[in-house]
This record gives C-alpha cells, structure tokens and sequence, in this order.
C-alpha cells in the first residue's frame, strides 16, 4: 500500500488524516473501501483526489466531512477529531467547520439564490440582517449579484455551481470539500469554477479538497493524488488516456506501443480508436509535449505549489 | 474578502425594539381587526355576545401562531448556542430573537412552494374541518332553538312537577290552582301557568309533530315571545309558529287542527320551530276542555332583589312536592335530553371529520417530505440539527392546520347564513366554544400527522445528498 501524500511544509494542517479505513459489511462479505489512508492539507492547498469509479473517492469525502463514520483511523479538521466525535456534535462540527460543494449543486429549489446562502449562514449561527448582508456579499463575490432574487430553476449549469461555491463560503470554513464541481458543466463553464475553487485557496487561505475526475482541475492542483481500491497510488505508474483523457494506471490497462513511445488506454474500444488514427489524438492539446499517455508523465505524487496568474485568465471577469 | 463571521452577531450597535414593538403592535392589531371584523359581522347575522364570541376565536387563531412563534423562536436560540460553542456567550433577548433571529423559513418556503398542492391539501383539512364544525353548528342551532320558548320567556324559575325537569319527551301534572298558591309566596313577581303536551298540527297540506301549549293570552310572559303577524288567540283560535305554518301553507283565518280539534289560526309567532317539532299556543280554558284541568308548569318572575336561592327553597315546599329549577337549569336540561340523544352520532360524524383531516395532513406533509427528501439531505450535510428538521416540518404542520382551520370556520359561519336564509327551520350556529374544540382538535391532528414526516427526515441521510439523484 502506498499512502505518499504529505506536504514536507512543516505548517500545520487544515486536515490531518491518518491510517483511515472505511470497511463495509463483516467476516468473508466484508468490502474495504477506503484503506489505510494518510493525508495532509494544508491552508491555501489545493488537493485533486482522481481515481475510477468505485476506488472510494466518495467514501473518502464522506468520511473527511464528517458524514460518514470511519471504521478506524483519525481525521482531525482544525485540530478536532471528527473521526471520533459524538454523532450529536456533527451537524454543528459540519456547519462550523466544512464547505461543501456538490456535482449537482444541490441547491433548495424552493428558496431564492440569497436565500440558498442565507440558509447556510443562519446554521452557522448568523441569523437576520448579518446573513443577509453576507449572502449578498458572497454573491456578488462569486458575479451574481444580479441575480439574488432569482431561483435556482433560473440560473444556468456555472451560476448554480458558484451560488453552491458561495453558500460553502458561507461559514467562513478553513476547509472546503468538492464533490466533481464541475461533472455537470461544459468546458468553459468548468474552467470558470475550477479557477473560482483555486482562487479560494490562494486568496482566503482555504483548504480546497477535491474529488473528481475531469483531468482539467489539475491544472488548478497543488498535489493530485490517485485513489485506486481504497488507497493511493503513485501517480508516477499513471497515464492520460489520449482518447478520452481520463487518468489511468499503466499496469493493467490497455496499451499500445507507436515509433517507440507507449500509450495507454482506458479501454480496448479508446485503444483501437487511438490505433485507427494515431496522428490525430498525438497532434491534439491533450497530448501536448508528449506526457499525456505515454509511459514517461510529467507529473509526480507531490506537485510544487504552482503560482497561478488569475489576473490573466481568460475568466478573470467572474473573479 | 469582506466576511462577516459569526462573532459579529455581538457588535450590533443599533437598539431596533422600537421598531419591533411598532410592528408587533401593528400585527396584532391588524389581527383583532380582522377577528372583531368577523365576529362582528358573524353576531349580526347569527346573534349572539360579541365577547365571549371574540375570545374564543381570537384564541383559536393565537394558538397556531403562538406555536409558530414558539418553534422559530426555540430553534434559533438551541442553533445559536449549538453553532457558537462559546460557553461565555451572553443570553439572546426576546428582542434580539425576534429581529436579529430572523431565519430562512425553509418550512414555509417549502410547503407553499407548490401552491396547487396547498391549495388542494388546505382545501381537504378545511372541508373534514367543516364537516365537524358544521355538525356541531346544526345540533348547537337545534339546541338553541329547542329550548327557544323557555329561553325567552322570562321567567326566573320554573316550576313542574316533582321529578320533571324537562318539556320535551316528558308529561307533567301540577293541581289546577297551583299558580294561585304559588303568588302566595314571598318574593314571587308574578306566577303564569301553562297547559302542555306534544301532539300533532295539521292542515290540508301535512302536519307537524309540534308543543301544544296552552296558556291565558292576557298574561304577559306564557305566550309566544314574538307576533309576526295576527294577535293573540281568543277561544276556538291558535296561534301557529310562521315556519310551521309556511309548511303546512297555512295563513291567517284558515282552519288548522290541533290536537285534533279544528282552530281557526289567527296568529303567526317566531322562533318556536326546531329541527324536531314546531309550538302552537291554544287558549289554557281551549286546552282545558280537550285534556283536562291540570296544569304543566308554572313559570315564575321575582321580585327585584329576591334571593332566587331561598325563593326556590320556599316554591319546593308546596306539597306534595315540585320540581324548581331556573331557567337556564330548565333550558339546559331540556337541552341534555337531546344532546344525549345525539352524543353518539356526534362523536362518530367529528371522529370521521378528524379522521379525514388526519389523512389529508399526514399524506400532504409525506408527500412535501419525501419530494424534499434529497434537499433534507443537503441541509443535513450543511450542519442542520436534526430537531431543525423536525421543526420544520412540526412548522408545516403548523401552517396546514391554522390555514384550514381560518378557512373551515369562515366557511362554517358562511354556510351558517346561507342555510339560516335558505331553510329557517335548519338553525346553524358556529359556537365559539365549537370553534375552539376543533382548532385543539386538529392542531392535535396535525401533531399525529406530522410523525411519520418526521420520522422520515430524521433518518435522512447527509451522505444521500453526495449520490446522484435517480
């Protein structure tokens, strides 16, 4: 089991998580989902957990925001022990402590977009004028400010996606968890709130932790960690799939091997399609500087912290 | 970033209770306006005391509001100390609670998100409700009107014979000269017997299961209480309820038979016809002659400043021995008879009534619960406690039963006017006490109605809100 997932800062933690395990069912029917997992996040990082469906991805996220009892292991979140925490204390441990952001927004259909902040700030604890002041000013944070009247029903993919980022804001959290923010948006749309999750880290200092699979947040990534059966992997053995562009381990997968540089595939019908037409997928941004799917990527277990330039981005008029 | 953290809540520099106090004054006077606008136009059309109206239906309607107040209220104060975690945290004021407490009302926002459903639910509640509280409004009326006579007589006491404490479906035998005896006694005003049994009236056009009372028209206080048309009888002449005798198409100067003797009717009196029978008031020397000598009862007027205790003691005495009661003693024993007779129908109608109610409320709210479950879900994960869950839907519940119940009994009291028009005999009366008794009744309904909703979000699970919705 390879559990390589510590920043060697020496700051202190926003999640402190060690030897985490999540066992489902008992004796010969038991199903480990989650094993043995060691982690570190740190304030102002920003952590992209990838993996197949089914690796734990979820069960990991439940278990960092205090929705799911771990088997054995600790999580600590600004120093509490969530992990072992009385089942009454984890309504209040999550509205203090956590931001949540989820792949289908999971806003209240039935409130208006300031009221879907409101709500989060009143089970914080602040009620009245104070959270209707805050709502609005995450809102405007997030460029909606023209649209606190509005239901959910109204807004598009993206202005679902920041009210959800803004009403995670709404309790001032150290730590913000993101369940595939951005599965449900077009391309533009999810660079948009992928950079809006970056800015929170570098700007108010939060821990973002993110599970997903779309290759494009890690660009927004300090670390990005692979979740496979339960534990993580050396991103090292991992490879983009230049058809598809999901991340793949490289020894189980299909591959195939052209002019000397070896590819890997997600799938036999990716690796045929790839081997129809090689020129086409080799020439493609995805394949840019010839990492993705090859045997030899660029990236490592740990990444450096990146400096990111928001100021230039082509979104910046949202930030 | 401008954040505003939860410690803010402390650094509010502003003093808003005069502002709360204006608008908690303006609301609650708005609200007795409207209760006194209601009631007021309910008392003149149906009769009746404008306080003891007032009160109950001002109560009714303070119940699920007060219960509203008391849930939002309680729920923010156990969240706020919940969510501060600071031991040190000083106490939150009344006023403080009321403006600075405001919440999401999630709960409202929820119920009334669909209107159509609210519509059709709060329209279900209000009928089952309307059942009840027109079921008792028909036998309230029927009681009212069934001791209309002794009601309106005006006597202090009424005297029969030793045991008989009620006309209806009773016979009572006093001697002929016990009126004379009774003027006799200390205190006693004025003494007016009556001659009384049931029989049948009847026309060429049907008859009527009516009182046959027999009494001397010069006196003050036995005869109909009210002429609508014609005079008093003289002998071989009756006086005939107005409603009977639009049933029986009778008019003044035709013949009309009572007890089986042929009257000429030349009177039309009021209020003397129930949902049981009618009065007919004959000539007591006309009575006497078709049963016999004996008078029934003898209504009895004190004097000014009489003890009606002791006067009642010294009317007991004569021998061998009569019954006294008041007149309200009278009227509601006379009442009891038929209440008695009717309990167990009313409590079957009123459970069926309630049983309704009960399904309505509880499939309305399930329904809002399991529609919202996923968004329970969301609000869970978010940090919801769950008795805010529970309190949310405790607060539909609320609303449900306050909107049907405001509804019922505005359609009772309608309905009450409409039928009184329609069919005069068919008395409706909304009493408040009735109004009162239902609003308990299905608040306590709504109660039971909201177990299973609140079962069922209690046992949402936050992590349900990480799947994908199916």
């Amino acid at each position: 089991m390879t559990t390589q997932t510590t920043t060697p800062t020496g700051r202190d933690s926003v999640l402190h998580v060690t030897g985490l395990t999540k066992t489902f069912g008992q004796g010969e029917l038991a199903v480990t989902a989650v094993g043995g997992v060691d982690l570190d996040v740190h304030p102002g990082e920003v952590v992209l957990i990838m993996g197949p469906s089914g690796s734990g991805k979820t069960t990991l996220l439940l278990m960092l925001g205090a929705m799911l009892r771990p088997t054995s292991g600790v999580v600590q979140v600004a120093g509490l022990d969530i992990a072992h925490a009385p089942e009454r204390r984890l309504p209040g441990l999550r509205a203090r402590h956590f931001g949540f952001v989820f792949q289908d927004f999971n806003l209240l259909g039935a409130l208006t977009v300031a009221e879907n902040v409101e709500l989060a700030c009143n089970l914080a604890g602040v009620t009245g004028r104070p959270a209707r002041q805050r709502a609005r000013v995450l809102l405007q944070r997030v460029g909606l400010g023209q649209r606190l009247g509005f239901r959910p029903e109204q807004l598009s993919g993206g202005e679902k996606q920041r009210v959800a980022i803004a009403r995670a804001l709404a309790n001032d959290p150290p730590l913000i968890l993101a369940d595939e923010p951005t599965a449900n948006l077009d391309s533009a749309i999810g660079r948009q709130v992928a950079r809006l999750l970056r800015q929170l880290a570098t700007e108010d200092h939060r821990a973002v932790v993110i599970v997903s699979h779309d290759a494009r947040l890690e660009e927004i990534a300090n670390r990005v960690l692979w979740l496979e059966d339960g534990t993580f992997r050396e991103l090292a053995t991992m490879a983009t799939d230049p058809v598809c562009g999901m991340t793949v381990p490289q020894h189980d997968r299909p591959h195939l091997q052209v002019d000397g540089v070896v590819w890997w595939f997600c799938s036999t019908g990716c690796r045929e399609e790839f081997a129809a037409d090689p020129g086409r997928f080799t020439s493609t941004p995805r394949a840019a500087g010839g990492a993705a799917g090859t045997a030899n990527p660029v990236r490592s277990g740990v990444r450096p912290e990146r400096q990111l330039s928001d100021e230039r981005s082509e979104h910046s008029d949202i930030l | 970033m401008a954040t505003i953290t939860p410690s803010r809540r402390s650094q509010r520099s502003t003093d808003p209770s005069k502002l709360v106090y204006l608008v908690l004054l303006g609301g609650v006077a708005i609200a007795v306006a409207l209760i006194a606008a209601l009631t007021a136009w309910a008392a003149q059309l149906g009769g009746g005391v404008w306080l003891p109206v007032l009160a109950p239906f001002a109560l009714v309607l303070t119940v699920p509001l007060a219960a509203l107040a008391w849930l939002h209220l309680g729920e923010n104060t156990a969240e706020r100390f919940q969510a501060s975690g600071d031991s040190d945290q000083r106490p939150v004021s009344l006023v403080d609670r009321a403006w600075f407490g405001r919440r999401v009302q999630l709960a409202r926002r929820n119920l009334f998100q669909d209107r159509r459903r609210v519509l059709l639910s709060t329209g279900g509640v209000a009928v089952a409700l309307l059942l009840v509280l027109v079921l008792g409004g028909i036998f309230a009326g029927a009681m009212r009107q069934l001791a209309g006579y002794i009601d309106r007589s005006g006597a202090d006491l009424v005297v029969s014979q030793a045991g008989v404490s009620t006309m209806h479906m009773s016979a009572s035998v006093l001697r002929p000269d016990i009126a004379d005896r009774i003027r006799e006694i200390p205190g006693v005003a004025w003494a007016e017997p009556i001659r009384y049994t049931t029989g049948m009236v009847s026309s060429p056009a049907g008859q009527a299961a009516s009182y046959v009372i027999g009494y001397d028209p010069t006196a003050r206080h036995a005869g109909p209480s009210r002429l609508v048309a014609g005079h008093q009888p003289g002998a071989g002449e009756a006086v005939v309820d107005r409603q009977a005798a639009d049933q029986l198409r009778l008019r003044p100067g035709d013949r009309v038979r009572v007890l089986g003797r042929p009257f000429t009717l030349v009177g039309l009196s009021s209020g003397g016809t129930n949902i049981a029978n009618t009065t007919v008031f004959i000539p007591s020397s006309d009575f006497a002659r078709l049963r016999g000598p004996a008078q029934a009862y003898v209504l009895v007027g004190a004097r000014a400043g009489a003890d009606l205790g002791v006067l009642r003691a010294r009317l007991e005495g004569i021998p061998p021995g009569v019954t006294v009661q008041t007149r309200s003693q009278f009227a509601a024993s006379e009442r009891r008879i038929v209440t008695d007779m009717s309990a167990d129908l009313m409590r079957i109608m009123s459970a069926i009534g309630f049983g309704i109610a009960l399904a309505v409320i509880a499939l309305t709210l399930f329904n809002v619960t399991t529609a919202k479950t996923r968004e329970y879900g969301v609000v869970k994960a978010l940090g919801a406690r769950p008795g805010r869950l529970a309190a949310t839907v405790a607060t539909q519940a609320a609303w449900s039963v306050a909107l049907a119940l405001a509804t019922a009994t505005a359609l009772a009291l309608l309905l009450a006017v409409v039928i009184g028009r329609l069919n005069p005999a068919l008395s409706i009366w909304i009493a408040p006490g009735s109004v009162l008794r239902t609003g308990l009744g299905a608040l306590l309904v709504g109660v039971a109605g909201a177990v299973l909703p609140i079962r069922r979000v209690l046992r949402v699970d936050p992590a349900a809100s990480f799947r994908r919705p199916t």
